[in-house]
């Protein structure tokens, strides 16, 4: 395991494409898939991330630098220094400027969010989702997902009936 | 992988969903099969909302439950139960999201029958009647246990209770203990539709002998306070004493309460859950015109057998509080707060999921309030007066025998037998008919009752497609 400061132990990451991603270890416990990896010692060398590719790894990670709770030596000097409201107003922007990604993007950041488990990225990335969701009609959810309606019209008419209630 | 369409994988598209609001999950699951199946096969629990979205009231010497809410965002509740065939029933018992309801008003004065019934969706299921006790004399009490995570399927149990002390003639009886050492109880079962029995075998020790049971007469003799958790059914009875009935391996443990002594004498105890950190069981007590007493004690460490008084209350003054539950919308409460508070508190009900407790003020307008336990919070949810209440009723306004604190489940699947109950009342009434003109010697069959008979007719009709659906599915879905 690379030491880069006192202290400070580093992981490496390594995305499918061969990318290799050095991390501080509080940085990449944000996940708690990484977390039990590393408190189960499984993490001696590098951690194959499966299924999450370069760019999106890069993503997360930086997602998860911008959210590590700033409690180190570096961070001690920010918390003292800016009230805690303001750090929270500051990561909202930041989050709200994160997201503006294509739809593609943001589903793999969904799926590597719960893949590696991070509630955070979890809620922020899926928070579009949810309100596409919840204030469209099924045929505007549908084009929004691109999903198709694939039920026969005897399932169609039971699934129907069985939200009547949302009719009356 | 960014270039392919996007579709989302199954975990991820559960994580998603999970974060939707229980009735728009129930929605979505129209938009297609993937996303149906997603919710059936591991979202199902997520359909119970965590919010109460009203309290069935029974209010004494009133037939009917009262459903009090406030007005909301989400779809309508309807919480008045017209859908159901009957002239009006008196909620029971409450399981998440399911109700257990009882016919209280009959025009043929035949056997009062029992509902389950799924307010949210509106759909129900008339139960066959129920079996004898085992026991002459002994009176059975009826629990519903449903859970939406576990399984679409309810059961219903029917507890037996003692008879109240003096009216058994039985003098071998009472050196029995109680409750028996293998408890014999019937059970419906929405995957058969019918009764049977089951028995539980006891771990520990009785409660006590059946002759020096002693009763708290202030309790209502009817219901006996019961929590369905994790397959686990909790029955607070009169006599003091918890029942753990475990239903997966059916044994059950009978927990004497500490400080049981002390909670007699008031007729509102309850028991809830929370399914906060550590605490698991609670009662309230609510009595005192001046205070609001509270205590709680938790099933994690029944060795403890302090209780502890949580809060010793005074009356509360004016102030507009922020709570709020869930975000559905507050009535304004300006007026009446000042001066109404003179009378009794009734206990409604605990929130399940918050420490809340709601409570209704009796007087001469009755108001409903939630009292939040962290903040020490009242809020006024508006006038709970009944709307045909008589002023010159003896009884107190808002003076109440039972109550459930309402969480809405939306799920779709439910072991519902509406078209047979309609056919079934359609047979019933044809005959009646036929009785009635053979009665009469000729056909007086008259154009009110030709109409009465279509109209009934086209009732059976629209919900019959609605209902061959379930019972193809009661056929192939397992418990």
């Amino acid at each position: 395991m690379a030491t880069r400061e006192a202290g400070k132990k580093m992981i490496m990451l390594k995305s499918p494409d061969g990318m290799e991603f050095e991390v501080e270890e509080a940085v990449a416990m944000e996940s708690q898939t990484i977390r039990k990896m590393i408190e189960d010692d499984c993490a001696d060398t590098a951690i194959l991330i499966p299924n999450i590719n370069s760019k999106i790894l890069s993503r997360v990670i930086e997602y998860c630098n911008k959210h590590v709770p700033t409690t180190g030596a570096t961070g001690a000097a920010a918390s003292d220094t800016v009230a805690p409201a303001a750090l929270a107003e500051d990561l909202k922007i930041w989050d709200a400027e994160f997201i503006k990604v294509n739809r593609a993007t943001r589903f793999d950041l969904i799926q590597a969010a719960s893949y590696l488990n991070i509630k955070g990225l979890l809620d922020l990335t899926s928070q579009t989702t949810i309100d596409t969701i919840s204030d469209n009609s099924l045929e505007e959810i549908r084009s929004f997902l691109s999903t198709k309606n694939d039920y026969l019209p005897e399932e169609e008419q039971t699934i129907r009936r069985e939200n009547q209630w949302a009719f009356q | 992988m960014a270039s392919e369409p996007a579709v989302l994988p199954d975990d991820a598209l559960a994580e998603v969903l999970r974060r939707l609001a229980p009735h728009v999950l129930a929605a979505a699951r129209r938009v297609c099969k993937a996303w149906r199946d997603a919710v059936d096969a591991r979202l199902r629990g997520s359909l119970l909302s965590r919010s109460v979205r009203g309290i069935f009231i029974n209010f004494t010497r009133h037939c009917f439950s009262e459903f009090f809410s406030r007005p909301s965002t989400g779809p309508a509740i309807c919480g008045g139960l017209n859908f159901l065939p009957c002239m009006g029933v008196q909620v029971t018992d409450h399981c998440n999201g399911l109700l257990l309801c009882g016919e209280r008003m009959n025009e043929d004065r035949a056997l009062p029958r029992e509902y389950v019934v799924n307010p949210a969706t509106r759909r129900w299921a008339r139960l066959t009647h129920r079996p004898r006790p085992h026991v002459p004399g002994f009176d059975q009490t009826a629990y519903l246990a449903f859970d939406p995570a576990v399984s679409p399927h309810y059961q219903v149990f029917l507890i037996p209770r003692l008879p109240p002390a003096g009216e058994s003639d039985d003098d071998e009886s009472d050196d029995d203990e109680w409750p028996p050492a293998s408890y014999v109880m019937h059970v419906f079962s929405s995957v058969t539709q019918q009764w049977g029995e089951t028995t539980f075998l006891r771990e520990g020790e009785a409660a006590r002998i059946v002759g020096n049971m002693d009763s708290d007469l202030w309790y209502k003799q009817h219901r006996y306070h019961a929590v369905y958790w994790q397959s686990t059914l909790y029955i607070h009875c009169r006599h003091g004493y918890l029942t753990r009935m475990s239903l997966s391996d059916l044994t059950f443990t009978v927990i004497k309460l500490p400080g049981a002594c002390e909670l007699r004498g008031y007729p509102n105890h309850h028991l809830v859950r929370y399914l906060m950190a550590g605490i698991n069981f609670s009662f309230g007590i609510s009595m005192n015109p001046s205070d609001v007493n509270y205590r709680k004690w938790s099933s994690k460490y029944p060795e403890d057998a302090a209780f502890t008084t949580h809060a010793n209350y005074k009356a509360p003054v004016e102030e507009k509080y922020d709570w709020n539950s869930d975000e559905d919308n507050i009535l304004d409460i300006e007026d009446d707060v000042q001066g109404g508070y003179r009378d009794n508190y009734y206990f409604l009900g605990f929130h399940p999921y918050k420490e809340v407790v709601f409570l209704i003020l009796s007087g001469r307008s009755a108001r409903g309030l939630a009292y939040d336990w962290n903040n020490s919070k009242f809020q006024d949810l508006g006038t709970s007066c009944l709307t045909d209440y008589d002023p010159f009723n003896e009884l107190p306004c808002g003076q109440t025998d039972s109550s459930f604190s309402y969480t809405p489940c939306w799920m779709g699947e439910f072991a519902g037998n509406e078209l047979e109950s309609l056919l079934e009342d359609e047979k019933l009434y044809r005959k009646k008919l036929e009785q009635k003109s053979q009665r009469k010697e000729k056909a007086t069959f008259t154009f009110m009752d030709e109409y009465d008979l279509r109209k009934h007719r086209g009732h059976t009709k629209r919900v019959k497609d609605s209902n061959a659906k379930n019972r193809r599915r009661r056929h192939m879905a397992a418990w």
